[in-house]
């Protein structure tokens, strides 16, 4: 390469790690952000009664009509927090086919979407984006829940990358059932009810529980993409750096030859005279 | 005493917190929490949850909560999940009672069925709000 | 309660309800918690493989901060 070609591309790799250096820091101040308003979450999830939660969770149930819920970023440049989502998704809809389960798929987020339309649009019902431009709020889990309650289904799943740690965060399924499990179940007998709006009441907590669940897994997602974009940046900003020194080296170098090879051109040019 | 546990999906207000007694505005019907109570799943209207953390305070602390659910557990705690709650003396006196003449002159004067169960449900909260600071 | 009659959810009953008491608050609670509580979706619907509705749901004060921005 000639010097002036390497001046240029030592340039544009500079330029390219202060943008992934900025990336980075937008990024560790939004995980922030998610993380805690995350956390500050859990108690109010968490504070369902196991009873309820053991009567809603279908993860060992069978299904006739299969709703798949993945959720995934608008943005991109987060490692592989949507594609193992998409992945995840591909699995668990061609199994609950190939086991003759008629199957719905409702996207959160555009990235999924992307991913998933080509192969999946005629089972697609809904796909919702825009959710992420202020903090994800309750306000917003209810509108999803209330979308996803349109249909008709038996099984729902929620597929998400749960966060674990700046380093550690796994997609995972959530099996939830519908009301009718509440109305079945026994689990509920320890609870007193009032017995005249008994029904109503548990049709209520049902999209209750629906909506303070989506809340959850939104937050445990976009904690974890604003994680992965933060090291996938920071990865980004170190392979720059990396370049950067062997470019410099490399251009050092040249510039080095090219000063002796016209030190060589004077010195033989002036003994020649 | 009773373990008790207040939220909202923003935050927690009361984490696992030992307290005497907590009321709860039922919406089939007010009703207070002692240690021990029978375990109950109940839905709360707009109204205000008064918790008394020691015997013998009079100073009840007290929140309004726009709704949701409370749940009495047997280990004898006290879930509350509601959706918005605020303290009582951070509502605006003035802005609740323009809301309740707002949303009087509202109800009365839409025909629209589902506007005027909009305005229903804005004139419900208001009145409640107006009752909850009369009382205090 | 008439508002299960006109079709309203009851998420969406729920909604409305804390709505209406973040808008009683004094400030600057008021001001603080409605902007964490801003709600703004986009909802494309598909039948068939088709997008065939768009829909934007949004609270009055989150439509207010939008249209202000895009003037």
């Amino acid at each position: 390469a000639s010097l002036k070609s390497l001046k240029s591309r030592l340039t544009s790799v500079k330029s390219i790690q202060k943008i992934t250096k900025a990336m980075k820091m937008v990024a560790a101040s939004k995980l922030r952000g998610a993380q805690t308003r995350m956390e500050a979450s859990r108690p109010f999830v968490g504070s369902s009664p196991a009873a309820l939660k053991e009567a809603l969770d279908t993860s060992e149930a069978k299904s006739e009509k299969h709703f798949f819920l993945p959720i995934s970023s608008d943005k991109g440049l987060c490692g592989g927090v949507n594609s193992s989502v998409v992945k995840a998704t591909k699995a668990m809809v061609s199994r609950a086919k190939e086991a003759g389960e008629s199957t719905q798929l409702f996207i959160v987020g555009s990235k999924a979407r992307d991913a998933l339309v080509r192969d999946f649009s005629p089972l697609l019902v809904a796909n919702v984006d825009e959710i992420y431009q202020k903090p994800f709020s309750w306000a917003q889990a209810a509108v999803l829940a209330d979308q996803v309650l349109k249909s008709d289904f038996d099984k729902l799943s929620i597929i998400y990358n749960k966060f674990y740690s700046v380093v550690r965060f796994e997609v995972t399924p959530l099996h939830l059932g519908t009301p009718a499990l509440l109305a079945e179940t026994d689990k509920l007998d320890a609870y007193e009810v009032d017995e005249e709006e008994d029904a109503e009441m548990m049709a209520d907590l049902f999209q209750f529980e629906l909506a303070s669940r989506l809340f959850n897994c939104v937050l445990e997602n976009s904690t974890s993409e604003n994680a992965s974009r933060m090291t996938a940046m920071d990865n980004a900003s170190k392979n720059a750096k990396d370049m950067i020194t062997k470019l410099q080296v490399v251009y050092n170098r040249q510039r080095q030859a090219v000063i002796t090879t016209e030190l060589n051109e004077i010195i033989s040019g002036a003994e020649s005279l | 005493k009773l373990k008790f546990n207040f939220s909202i999906p923003s935050t927690p207000i009361y984490a696992a917190a030992p307290v005497r007694m907590v009321i709860v505005p039922g919406a089939s019907g007010v009703f207070g929490v002692l240690k021990d109570h029978v375990p109950t799943t109940a839905a709360m209207k707009p109204g205000v949850v008064q918790i008394q953390e020691n015997e013998g305070e009079t100073e009840l602390k007290q929140y309004f909560v726009s709704g949701g659910f409370a749940f009495v557990k047997p280990d004898s705690s006290l879930d509350i999940q509601a959706v918005e709650a605020v303290k009582l003396e951070d509502l605006d006196v003035e802005a609740v009672k323009k809301g309740v003449a707002n949303y009087s002159a509202l109800v009365s004067s839409t025909t629209d069925e589902k506007e005027k169960a909009q305005a229903e449900i804005g004139l419900e909260v208001y009145q409640a709000m107006a009752a909850a600071l009369n009382a205090a | 309660m008439s508002w299960r009659a006109a079709g309203i959810t009851f998420l969406k009953y729920s909604q409305l309800c804390a709505e209406h008491v973040r808008e009683a608050l004094k400030e600057p609670m008021k001001a603080k918690k409605i902007a964490s509580e801003g709600l703004h979706v986009r909802i494309m619907k598909y039948e068939g493989g088709k997008r065939v509705k768009t829909e934007i749901i949004e609270d009055a004060a989150t439509a207010a901060a939008t249209a202000a921005a895009n003037k």
